[in-house]
């Protein structure tokens, strides 16, 4: 320090120290009611179960731009492709759709033909069988010819396309 | 770097009841809890927060108002209190941010130096309630800052010759950069220097030490 920085060093040091107040013990302990009070305000707030004091560690404030630069990863994850498809497209979307009173039929339309044709002569079987069982359980004298006829005639009613597209024919 | 200071007549306690500690310790206790700590270092450092915060304002009651804003908000903030570091600039940290604000919210910065010049004159707060004559006790050095420098320039001038902080940590309490203060420094001492031709000491015949300062200010 130089001559001039020293003169003006010690002139500053001499003034503030001859204008320095004296020790208050009435302020310090007005100061130290403000602190309790601040203290116990704080303890309320945070519902007095908990101690003032936490670690530094805990509280993990002391490095508050770790904290914001976590943040600020966590949204770019969400924002990120990665994390849209994670949190996006797969959750499941709830779409109302009226319940189909005939499912059956639309499903046969859409099917594959030969399957189709197939299901037909299962059905006509099927029909045909449980009619056939009845009318014998039924001992219908004389009358098991037509009404196999008449069975068939029902049978063939029925809006297969594969019975239709036979002609009626028998598989 | 811990600034040696004259104990408070109170440390006789401190000294009687067991080990004096740094500054640094005792706020490591207060900071785990210890009311008793934090109570010792308000203590330890009203005088000389006081001292700087009348600086900034034009009432005595207003500088203690914020000395207890200070103390408050440090005991709020002990969690955040970094034990490596000086306690006392990150206390004056606290001080100058609080005495800046207020600063912000009473800008009546003119009305606010003439009353200061007023209180230096008149040394108020040297002895509160004694009227001690112009001649006595002159601030002929922080009148002259507080006419020639910026808010800035007078607070880095304060804490580089009153609390003997250096520049580094004169830095930490402004929010600059320790080259920032430097360049402060230097600038405020340009300032206040042309104003000081030659400073006399002299002694009363009581014994008290008077400085006459015969100076020529220089209107800057």
């Amino acid at each position: 320090m130089n001559d001039l920085s020293r003169q003006l060093a010690q002139q500053a040091r001499r003034e503030a120290e001859r204008a320095t107040p004296a020790f208050s013990e009435a302020l310090h302990a007005r100061i130290m009611r403000a602190v309790d009070a601040a203290d116990a305000h704080a303890a309320e707030a945070e519902g007095g179960a908990l101690p003032r004091r936490r670690p530094a560690l805990v509280i993990g404030l002391r490095h508050p731009w770790r904290v914001a630069l976590a943040a600020a990863a966590c949204v770019a994850l969400a924002l990120s492709p990665v994390g849209l498809r994670l949190l996006g497209p797969q959750a499941p979307k709830v779409v109302i759709t009226p319940t189909p009173v005939h499912p059956a039929p639309v499903a046969v339309m859409q099917a594959d033909p030969f399957v189709l044709n197939r299901k037909a002569r299962q059905v006509n079987d099927q029909v045909k069988d449980v009619v056939e069982t009845a009318m014998a359980e039924q001992q219908w004298a004389g009358l098991d010819q037509d009404v196999r006829v008449a069975t068939r005639y029902l049978v063939d009613q029925v809006p297969f396309r594969a019975a239709f597209e036979n002609g009626g024919r028998e598989h | 770097m811990s600034r040696s200071f004259n104990l408070p007549a109170h440390a006789a306690t401190s000294e009687a009841a067991g080990a004096f500690m740094r500054d640094e310790e005792l706020a490591g206790k207060a900071r785990d809890g210890s009311r008793e700590s934090f109570d010792e270092l308000a203590r330890r450092f009203q005088v000389r927060l006081l001292r700087f915060l009348q600086r900034h304002v034009s009432a005595a009651a207003d500088a203690e108002d914020l000395l207890q804003e200070a103390f408050v908000r440090a005991y709020q903030n002990l969690n955040r209190y970094d034990a490596k570091r000086p306690f006392a600039t990150w206390l004056f940290t606290i001080a100058h941010r609080i005495a800046v604000s207020h600063h912000r919210r009473n800008k009546s910065a003119a009305h606010a130096q003439e009353v200061i010049a007023d209180r230096m004159r008149g040394a108020e707060y040297a002895e509160p309630g004694r009227e001690i004559a112009d001649a006595e006790i002159k601030q002929i050095f922080w009148e002259t800052a507080r006419r020639v420098l910026s808010p800035e320039q007078f607070d880095a001038t304060w804490l580089f010759y009153v609390e003997e902080m250096p520049a580094k940590q004169i830095a930490e309490v402004m929010g600059r950069s320790w080259v920032s203060v430097k360049t402060i420094l230097f600038r405020a001492r340009k300032r206040l220097a042309p104003g000081l031709q030659s400073l006399e000491e002299s002694e009363e015949p009581q014994g008290r030490n008077v400085t006459n300062a015969r100076m020529t200010l220089a209107r800057v």
